[in-house]
């Protein structure tokens, strides 16, 4: 089955709104008020038959998070993506971590890097970064720290040559080549 | 006396420094006496921020960070970021490169599976198993290294074909080398696959269903091995796979239920003879030609997202690309079979005793820097 097919039957079967979104890999719009309730159907009828989260990530666009599902299905052998766009203001989603466990991790890995919170998550905790990270990396208006909680390492990179080059005469080799 | 003893939980640290974690995992674990009461995966110890970085590089230069990705199957990560690029470009390999794909993946996924399977035994303390599979792996590592200039981080295969031909004489070593595995392979399935003591040790620990798998999205050998019979290279083909013959094991449970530790570890055994099979077609099969096809400098995919799946060594892997039709990626994730495999973990732990979790962790082939990236 392909994503249109997929979609007239979600349009037909549920009630919350959704769009089909073209592009390189065709995609089914939701909103987070009907998360759930797509994504138990498509769990749940037996022509979808999404037994399998196979990935969930996010990723930032603007004043808004976009978050991705793709769901497979191993007897029907196909696989469907679905994405919903959470405010960057308010960055919250329902958690899918009931109809799939491994939701679990991925969606951890989502709240760590992007910082989009799961509502009815579990365990919500950071699980690459430490507990004690500041800010979500993947974010594109992350800055990256040159120190870590005043811990005295500086991470700045110090590209000025040092005294060793010039003894050396590296720095002269540089620049011919750069000729 | 009126006094009642009580008993509590021990919580005790595991790692991240051990040798049964293989990589650097930290397992937190309330322990009830021997027996595993919770057991609760700290990772992220070996995380590298690769998808980070690979917003800041461009296309090409990501497939050396691919190759950090997953150290032991270095040219099965190479293959999914540039057969995901090639698919984003529009760009198709020529044939004989993707003959040279297949070979060296495949002859990586053997290496990939004799460190699962040297480590299984290993962390059930037979030593001379590990030790005999890593000899083994070397001649594989000669053989990559003889096509690559590399051991482990190879950098071989890239977004339009192969960076060199294979060298003169490389398929008759390779064919030598397949000759002397089989029996190899043989004094090994002697020492571990049939050891009865092994067996006793594996057999209906961990069982993990069918419904369980699939909700904790397990992928690959894992997932077969609970009895469901799904490939990537089959279901999603790619590359030359429909035309070679092949077979996919599944676990039946041989010594025990479907879905044990022992079943996760038979059938990695016979997906080496799997892939020996699919060697010996290739090196008949591989014709003359060029091993590059023409790809621009500048590589701007159109703007969009995809996701791509491969079959590595340790399943499924996908890679969830986002171009805004630049220089370099926008968002790039790789889901990978270790960071779900490690997952299912806390569950299939309870209950279990403490030496029972090494088995657990090994026959689930968990490889920290795919797990962490």
């Amino acid at each position: 089955m392909n994503t249109q097919d997929a979609f007239q039957l979600i349009q037909a079967k549920v009630s919350a709104p959704i769009q089909l979104l073209e592009g390189p890999t065709p995609s089914i719009l939701v909103r987070p008020q009907g998360l759930v309730e797509v994504l138990t159907f498509a769990k749940e009828d037996p022509q979808l038959d999404c037994q399998v989260l196979t990935c969930q990530t996010g990723s930032h666009q603007e004043d808004e998070i976009r978050l991705f599902y793709h769901l497979l299905s191993h007897e029907q052998n196909h696989l469907f993506v679905f994405e919903c766009p959470v405010p960057l203001s308010d960055p919250k989603a329902p958690s899918v971590t009931s109809l799939w466990p491994a939701a679990n991790w991925l969606e951890r890995e989502t709240y760590d890097l992007l910082g989009v919170h799961f509502e009815g998550h579990p365990d919500l905790r950071r699980i690459m970064l430490p507990e004690d990270w500041e800010g979500f990396p993947l974010r594109k208006d992350y800055v990256t720290p040159t120190s870590y909680h005043d811990s005295g390492f500086d991470l700045t990179v110090d590209n000025r040559p040092s005294a060793i080059t010039q003894s050396f005469n590296l720095s002269k080799g540089d620049e011919k080549e750069d000729e | 006396m009126n006094k009642e003893l009580t008993t509590q939980f021990m919580t005790i640290n595991m790692g991240p420094q051990h040798p049964s974690t293989h990589g650097v995992i930290r397992f937190i674990i309330d322990t009830d006496g021997e027996i595993i009461h919770r057991c609760d995966p700290d990772i992220g110890y070996l995380h590298r921020s690769i998808e980070k970085i690979a917003e800041k590089v461009t296309w090409q230069g990501f497939v050396p960070y691919t190759d950090r990705v997953d150290y032991l199957c270095a040219m099965n990560a190479n293959w999914a970021y540039s057969m995901a690029v090639e698919k984003m470009i529009g760009v198709e390999a020529p044939r004989r490169a993707e003959f040279i794909r297949v070979i060296v993946a495949e002859l990586n996924r053997i290496s990939s599976h004799l460190i699962a399977i040297g480590t299984t035994a290993m962390d059930m303390g037979a030593f001379t198993p590990f030790i005999q599979l890593l000899r083994e792996r070397e001649y594989i590592n000669d053989l990559l290294e003889m096509a690559s200039g590399a051991r482990l981080t190879y950098n071989y295969i890239c977004i339009g074909g192969v960076m060199a031909d294979l060298p003169l004489g490389w398929s008759e070593k390779c064919e030598e080398f397949i000759h002397h595995f089989d029996l190899a392979m043989e004094q090994m399935n002697r020492l571990v696959t049939y050891n009865q003591i092994f067996i006793n040790r594996m057999a209906n620990l961990a069982v993990v269903s069918p419904q369980m798998a699939q909700a904790y999205n397990l992928v690959g050998p894992n997932l077969r091995a609970s009895g469901i019979k799904r490939d990537v290279r089959r279901d999603a083909p790619y590359s030359v796979y429909p035309e070679l013959d092949f077979e996919i094991p599944v676990g039946k449970g041989l010594e025990g239920e479907v879905g044990d530790c022992y079943d996760r570890f038979f059938v990695r055994v016979e997906e080496i003879r799997e892939s020996l099979r699919i060697l010996r077609q290739c090196l008949k099969m591989i014709p003359e030609g060029e091993v590059m096809a023409k790809v621009k400098k500048t590589i701007k995919p159109p703007a969009g997202h995809y996701y791509v799946r491969h079959e590595t060594p340790r399943g499924d892997t996908g890679y969830f690309i986002q171009s805004d039709g630049t220089t370099s990626p926008y968002r790039l994730k790789i889901r990978s079979g270790s960071f779900t495999g490690m997952s299912i973990i806390g569950e299939l732990a309870k209950g279990t005793f403490i030496a029972d979790l090494v088995a657990i962790i090994g026959s689930l082939d968990v490889v920290a820097p795919e797990l962490d990236r």
